[in-house]
Parts: structure tokens; sequence; C-alpha cells
């Protein structure tokens, strides 16, 4: 009887052929690949131009709801606070603390800056000046953190 | 016994989908669908579970690094936080002094470090895979603003990031983060 009569349901048997089944090696590989990749990939990126987000990507998901606030702090400076406790899929909570980011400017001569806010680790700063130290026109901005 | 994955280390980006399972002529057995949607898991959605999981392999950095530069009193900088592939830290070290498996980091002068990465690294599994840095990627974490942040990828192996003020001068002190590609 091939592995493929045991299909049909969880939990899965591995094994089979390769139009129908799923090998121990392939699984072992996916298994070390998807760790490798969670371990590095960032948590959120963002675009925004102030306070408005124009591009969102995160692990949680992408819904408007679950975008994180954007607030100006003070001139040229943004903070940008996201969602403490978000949920994945299966409604499994984890908190987030921010333990790297990485900023840059979209218009020619913008300079960013980011540090995370040391008693809330699930909100950045963003510091915008030009190359003369002033603050700059533009408000636009990406952002990446790493949790 | 221990089990050997298909395919290559994931930080060389050359698996398939084939390598996880994925092929184009996939099929539900004897064609059918799923029964039960709490139970069952169709070809189709594990074609895409492993379409998804090749293109997250090709652009998942190696490392993540953030660091800030002992100037004032010269020293190799201090390593907050490192995100590699092969494992994550749990504790800050002394860039001279990493411990097994992490990236040493050297103090060239103000504002400027070199990271030394091994030369290959082993991944969950066992796998060897040698390591080629292609690109890396820094920005400043303050305390100052204004602060230009370039990484170079100096060898496979190497990398170097320097920090500068907006007048060209050497930045002291900062915190940077750096985002290592192979």
């Amino acid at each position: 009887m091939s592995f493929g009569a045991f299909s049909g349901g969880l939990p899965q048997r591995l094994g089979g052929s390769k139009e129908e089944g799923w090998t121990a090696t392939q699984h072992a590989r996916v298994c070390a690949d998807l760790l490798a990749a969670v371990r590095t990939l960032p948590y959120a990126t963002l675009v925004a131009d102030g306070t408005t987000i124009t591009s969102y990507r995160a692990m949680p998901g992408l819904a408007a709801a679950s975008q994180p606030t954007i607030t100006l702090f003070s001139p040229g400076i943004w903070t940008v606070e996201f969602d403490d406790g978000p949920q994945d899929e299966y409604e499994i909570t984890g908190p987030v603390k921010i333990v790297a980011s990485r900023g840059s400017g979209i218009d020619s001569g913008v300079i960013v800056n980011t540090s995370v806010l040391a008693n809330l680790s699930h909100t950045v700063y963003v510091a915008l000046r030009d190359n003369a130290g002033a603050v700059p026109v533009s408000e636009k901005f990406k952002l990446k953190v790493w949790t | 016994m221990t089990i050997t994955p298909t395919g290559s280390a994931p930080w060389l980006h050359v698996n398939s989908f084939e390598h996880y399972g994925g092929d184009l002529n996939k099929r539900n057995y004897q064609s059918q669908g799923a029964v039960n949607a709490q139970t069952d898991v169709t070809a189709q959605q594990f074609s895409r579970l492993t379409a998804d999981l090749a293109a997250v392999q090709r652009v998942a950095p190696f490392a993540v690094i953030n660091y800030t530069n002992n100037d004032l009193t010269p020293a190799a900088p201090t390593i907050n936080v490192v995100r590699l592939q092969t494992g994550v830290t749990s504790a800050s070290y002394a860039g001279d002094s990493p411990p097994a498996g992490f990236p040493s980091a050297a103090r060239n002068g103000d504002g400027d470090v070199t990271f030394t990465f091994a030369s290959s690294y082993t991944d969950d599994y066992g796998v060897t895979g040698a390591l080629v840095i292609n690109g890396a990627e820094a920005g400043a974490n303050g305390p100052a603003t204004g602060v230009i942040a370039t990484a170079n990828a100096l060898t496979d192996t190497t990398v170097q990031v320097v920090t500068i003020t907006d007048t060209g001068a050497a930045a002291q002190e900062q915190t940077v983060t750096v985002e290592v590609h192979t």
C-alpha cells in the first residue's frame, strides 16, 4: 500500500512520491530554512510621509488597523509606535521588543537616523536632517525594524 | 539516525521549491481535494507553501547586527544584538571577545569598525555552507542626528562600517544597525 493511501488528513505521514508526498529530507529543509529566515527578516518595514504611512509590510499582517501610529515629536523628529501585543493568524499574541532599526531618506539629501525609545521598546524615534544639519522640507522616510 | 535535509544551507540562496517538497505536477491523492479544512492540506496549499518559502529564502539577510562604537575610550565596539540565520545572541558582548558562532568586531578609528565572520556556517541540521558576503547596509541609531552610516563588504567574510557627521567628520560613540547579505 503506498503512502498515498494514508494521506488525506493530519497528522502528516512523511514519504511518498514527488507528486503526492513529502519526504523527511524535504521536511527537514523546510524547517531549517524557515527558522533561518525568521531569525533575520525584519519585523516590519514601512514608508511614510510625515504621519501618513504610504507602504507597510509586517509579520502580523498588513491591515490598516494593525499599522503603527506616527506622531510628530519635534521638528524633523517622529515617533513610530507599533502595537505592543499583536496577534498572528492563529491569535497567538507576542510582545514587540524592537532591538534594531534602520532608516533611510527618500528625497535627495535627507539623512535619517532611528533609535528605539528606551523605556518603550515598541516605539522608534525617526530623525530627519539635511546635509547641513537642518530640518529638511521633505518628511518622507523609510523604516525597517527587527525584534 | 540523523537526517540530512535536501538542498543547501539557506544563505547560499540556491534552494528551490522542489527542495521543500514542491513539484509542478503536485496533486492530491486520487485527485481528491480537502474533505475537512481543519485536518487536510491540499496539494495546492502545500505548493504555495513551498513556493513562498523559496522566495523568502532568496532574500532573507544573513545577519543583522546592532552595536555601539567605543571611541571616547578607544576599544572594540560593544555588540548589543546579533541575529544570524544560524542563531541569535542572548546577551551583548565586546567585539574582540565574541561567543562561538558569532562575528568579531575591531575598531579601526573613530566611528570606524570592521566585522569579521567565519568562512562557513552550519545550519540547524549540521549542513555547512560557505559564507560569501555580497553586500551590507547600515543605519545610525543615535545619539546624534544627521549621522551617515555606510557599510562596505571588503571580502567574503568582512564588512567595514563607518559613521560620519553631515560635515564629513567621524561620528563618535554612535549606535548602528547593519544588515549583511549573501
